[in-house]
């Protein structure tokens, strides 16, 4: 397999299964929020602001990952 | 097109591309790069600039707008600190730096934005050296609060957990600089590669429509991970200086 092809799956790959990853975690945490939010109304702040460490605690991995897509786009062909 | 070609033709101001190289350390050759050195320059500048013409002539009964908005920062940042550092004392000590740290990373990640110009939070180096100084900190403020104690922290609660403390101390700075440093550059790479699709995409009005509406993510983006380097590096410091229960 030729360093273009090998770098096209991989970048593709990384991509893909970041955003999947980032996708359910997200997911979950902004599901939990709403449902903290719909139990305690009077509470939003300090849900809303937990919430935004978690998203930006779950997505650092993938945004590393999309990172190093970039490194290997410059590889292709 | 080319990302390349894409940097070339969007090099307005013509920022050289080879290092500055200063010498060398022993075996290490210091190298600048010239682009984030002047743009950090011009961060620098500009923070001092809106923090000092902000607390001019600062009136209680009628303030002026900057003043407004720099206090708005202020109380925002000093509620975080006072939310997770429940000593007061060690709260203010600690206030100076967050401000610090919020002004400085929202300023450079919203400088990206403006057209010809680039983040210095886009370079690795920018971020790795604010999450050193975060880990610095932290230890800093672990041993002058508690002693030879902070040591023994390590050892809790069984001492076989000594790896898995140290991998944890250790990996705060990395994820802390590779969080930033990946969301910033990987906002303004993407502002390229929109460019670089304008001719294939729509050549009149509604060509402009997209990379509009990447600059508009970008700056949540960029106030959103100013806010959590803030919040985590408040995080840190406060769970080394928490009183024991």
């Amino acid at each position: 397999m030729e360093v273009g092809a090998g770098a096209a799956i991989g970048t593709a790959l990384a991509v893909g299964l970041g955003a999947l990853g980032a996708g359910i975690g997200d997911g979950l945490a902004t599901f939990s929020a709403v449902q903290a939010v719909a139990r305690q109304p009077e509470a939003r702040g300090t849900i809303l602001t937990t919430m935004f460490i978690g998203i930006g605690l779950i997505e650092a991995l993938p945004i590393i990952g999309v990172v190093i897509a970039f490194m290997l786009v410059g590889k292709v062909g | 097109m080319d990302l390349h070609e894409v940097e070339e033709r969007l090099n307005f101001w013509g920022f050289p591309h080879e290092h500055w190289h200063l010498g060398t350390i022993g075996n290490f050759p210091i190298d600048l790069n010239p682009r984030t050195i002047i743009v950090t320059w011009i961060t620098m500048v500009l923070v001092a600039l809106f923090a000092l013409l902000a607390t001019r002539n600062m009136d209680m009964k009628r303030p002026n707008k900057l003043q407004v908005a720099i206090e708005m920062i202020y109380d925002f940042v000093r509620g975080l600190v006072n939310d997770q550092i429940n000593d007061p004392v060690k709260a203010m000590s600690f206030l100076g730096i967050a401000l610090t740290y919020f002004l400085f990373i929202l300023f450079s990640n919203l400088l990206g934005l403006v057209p010809t110009l680039t983040s210095p939070t886009a370079d690795l180096n920018t971020t790795v050296g604010l999450a050193l100084c975060t880990f610095f900190l932290f230890q800093y403020y672990g041993i002058r609060y508690r002693g030879g104690k902070h040591f023994k922290h390590y050892l809790e609660p069984f001492p076989f957990f000594l790896p898995i403390n140290i991998v944890e101390d250790l990996s705060k700075p990395v994820t802390l600089s590779f969080r930033l440093y990946g969301n910033i550059y990987a906002g303004e790479v993407l502002i390229l590669v929109i460019l670089g699709l304008l001719p294939t995409v729509v050549d009149f009005a509604g060509g402009f429509i997209i990379p509009v509406v990447w600059l508009g993510y970008s700056i949540f983006v960029g106030c959103i991970q100013a806010f959590i380097f803030t919040m985590l590096s408040i995080v840190y410091v406060g769970q080394k200086v928490a009183e024991e229960h």
